[in-house]
């Protein structure tokens, strides 16, 4: 659907059938694109990664998010939220959201895809498991090479990670975790069957985290970014799901 | 402290042909980008073009059920369906103001070539996207 989504606005879709056929070998593709274009081209990178001035661009643009929900948190309830959490793919909901509270006494909480578990060999998890390394042009955390990445939603489904949280995970800012596929299909079927929205699969990752964290500590108000629609999933979740 | 590093994270490690078309970008961010006018600008198509400000929606049966309160901030309610417009915007009007007329993009669950389309339509400019094979068929 979003291929021909893309095709009715005017746009050129190439398919890449190199390498793993995932979003790491379009980064690949786009760098050679840009590389062989820089006069006329501009690299519209899609999440806070890449060479400097991506990460702090995107950041910036993606700011917006937390600016509105801090404002709106504050009026609604009078108070700030004790947690913010995110599904963490390249990194830019996350980073986004959480900006506005950085120096504020909020704990974050980033969701990345943990496949059939950060500690198989199947993730898209490089911070929960994973090491110090450089890819797409910045030094960041990467899964190590006998892992291959997977996650069941796309949009996570990368080995590295915007470099501001490989520097929030040093320095102990954010708490990542991997939450697998099955916990994050859980999270998407639930929020369908009890809100009546229905969540991208990335999306469901930070529900499912947000989800445990109200089960297992005592964060009485929990913001979930929710970063998008799920209409996207049908097919996958139509695949999963026996109704 | 260069602007790129996040304690040692970050930085530009590309080959050298990329390395002045990058400056050149952080300069025009750092002088448009930045600006009044540009801002003003991107607020409007937030708000217009995007739907921007989106609810802080109280999820009140999944609080119940977990005694907690949670909240969502509904980007899902975004044109396109996803939060990847705010930064598609950005970068675009920038890269128009920089006199650049074409975009391409990376795509994985094809939310940000969908909202990089959207931009390209809107702005005029020639767009392509890369997307890999098994996400396409996905
Ligand atoms: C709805 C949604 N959420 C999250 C992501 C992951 O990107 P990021 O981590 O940069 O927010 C994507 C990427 O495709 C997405 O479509």
């Amino acid at each position: 659907m979003n291929v021909f989504r893309m095709r009715l606005m005017g746009a050129e879709v190439n398919e890449m059938t190199r390498g793993g056929e995932g979003l790491a070998d379009a980064v690949d593709a786009a760098l050679e694109d840009f590389a062989q274009n820089v006069e006329d081209t501009h690299y519209l990178v899609g999440s806070v990664v890449g060479p400097d001035p991506f990460p702090r661009m995107v950041r910036d643009f993606q700011s917006v998010i937390g600016r509105e929900a801090r404002e709106q948190f504050v009026d609604r309830t009078g108070e700030l939220p004790d947690a913010a959490v995110a599904c963490v793919g390249g990194g830019s909901n996350a980073i986004g959201l959480f900006h506005a509270f950085r120096d504020d006494p909020v704990d974050f909480y980033g969701a990345e895809g943990g496949g059939e578990g950060s500690d198989s060999s199947r993730h898209a998890a490089p911070l929960a498991s994973g090491a110090d390394d450089v890819i797409h042009g910045m030094k960041t955390r990467v899964i190590d090479e006998d892992v291959e990445v997977h996650s069941v939603s796309a949009g996570l489904d990368y080995p590295g990670v915007g470099p501001e949280h490989a520097m929030f995970r040093a320095v102990g800012r954010c708490e990542y975790s991997g939450v697998t596929d099955d916990a994050a299909l859980a999270a998407f079927r639930e929020l369908s069957e009890t809100e009546g929205i229905i969540p991208a699969l990335e999306s469901s990752h930070g529900l499912a985290r947000a989800i445990q964290l109200a089960e297992e500590t005592d964060h009485e108000r929990i913001l979930v970014n929710l970063s998008g629609r799920g209409d996207k999933d049908m097919e996958t979740a139509a695949e999963k799901f026996d109704l | 402290m260069s602007s790129g590093d996040f304690d040692g994270y970050g930085g530009r490690h590309v080959p050298e042909p990329l390395e002045e078309p990058l400056e050149g970008l952080a300069d025009a961010y750092d002088e448009i980008g930045t600006s009044d006018e540009f801002q003003a600008d991107l607020r409007s198509l937030l708000e217009e073009f995007a739907g921007r400000p989106t609810p802080l929606y109280y999820a009140s049966n999944l609080s119940e059920r977990y005694g907690a309160e949670i909240y969502l901030k509904r980007e899902d309610l975004l044109h396109g369906g996803a939060h990847k417009i705010n930064n598609a915007l950005g970068q675009a009007l920038l890269a128009k103001r920089a006199g650049k007329d074409r975009l391409i993009a990376e795509t994985g669950a094809g939310q940000h070539g969908t909202a990089t389309a959207m931009v390209g339509a809107l702005l005029g400019l020639e767009t392509e996207i890369y997307m890999g094979k098994k996400d396409v068929q996905r």
